[in-house]
């Protein structure tokens, strides 16, 4: 499928179907990076971290700004993928986890009779 | 081939028979997808709600299920049509359940059995779905119900 046909969803779950990409994820959690600094303990090299992040980026999962001569990743806000593969796995991925889910907050929060 | 799930829930063993049977419609997630309206072409129905909140001149949407040997487990769309999905076959109050399970696309039916056992002042309930070799439409859908993905995602939104 030519790029620019894949959906949101599509970009989002490649983007996190490799390793060192949900490693770099993980780290943005903890809050925005300069890029010189994105990488460092991963053991891989620079300009691959550059790939994964720009792989990352053009998922709409990470943002860039620059700031001064740096360019700070951070993770995108309310992105439009994770958004639709979270229905998405919702909607196929957890079916009886979720529904004891569902009872057990009814359940314990229903008033006793 | 089957699904193994175990909860534990601070209820009694005869509060959580009854909530899990006779109001399924009050915490089954139907407006989140659990629902066979779509693959119906049917509008999803409403929870459940206490008779004061329903109508009296159509039968109230949503799912259901007749805690007796014999008894219907279906949904009920908001056009009052209704999708059967199987039937009690075995029921033992509060302690166990046996109901049939066919989604619209798969071969036969699957079984579900629900346990109650009492544990540490609640109850541990232990819900097993099997019967999915009857066919590979219903082997498709075992992983589905069966769960298990990786919650990257959820991390991501933790932390996002």
């Amino acid at each position: 499928m030519p790029r620019n046909r894949r959906s949101s969803l599509d970009r989002t779950l490649a983007a996190l179907s490799e390793p060192t990409r949900r490693r770099l994820i993980e780290r943005l959690g903890g809050g925005p990076h300069r890029a010189s600094d994105a990488w460092r303990g991963l053991r891989i090299s620079r300009p691959a971290v550059s790939r994964h992040l720009r792989v990352l980026r053009r998922a709409g999962l990470v943002s860039v700004v620059p700031r001064g001569r740096e360019r700070i990743y951070q993770l995108a806000r309310e992105p439009q993928g994770i958004a639709e593969a979270r229905a998405y796995f919702e909607r196929v991925g957890v079916f009886w986890d979720r529904a004891l889910d569902a009872f057990k907050r009814f359940a314990e929060q229903e008033p006793d009779r | 081939m089957k699904i193994s799930k175990s909860i534990w829930v601070k209820r009694s063993v005869e509060d959580s028979f009854r909530l899990f049977t006779d109001q399924i419609g009050s915490w089954w997630p139907l407006k989140e997808g659990f629902s066979y309206a779509a693959s119906r072409g049917k509008a999803s129905g409403i929870p459940w709600e206490p008779p004061s909140g329903g109508s009296r001149t159509r039968p109230r949407p949503g799912i259901f299920l007749e805690a007796r040997v014999g008894g219907r487990f279906y949904e009920r769309f908001v056009d009052g049509s209704e999708y059967e999905v199987g039937r009690v076959i075995a029921c033992e109050p509060p302690r166990r359940f046996v109901v049939t399970w066919k989604s619209p696309d798969w071969e036969g039916s699957t079984e579900l059995e629900v346990r109650f056992e009492p544990e540490r002042a609640g109850t541990r309930l232990e819900l097993e779905h099997r019967g999915w070799e009857v066919g590979p439409k219903a082997q498709a859908s075992m992983k589905n119900f069966e769960g298990g993905w990786v919650t990257v995602l959820a991390r991501y939104a933790s932390a996002a």
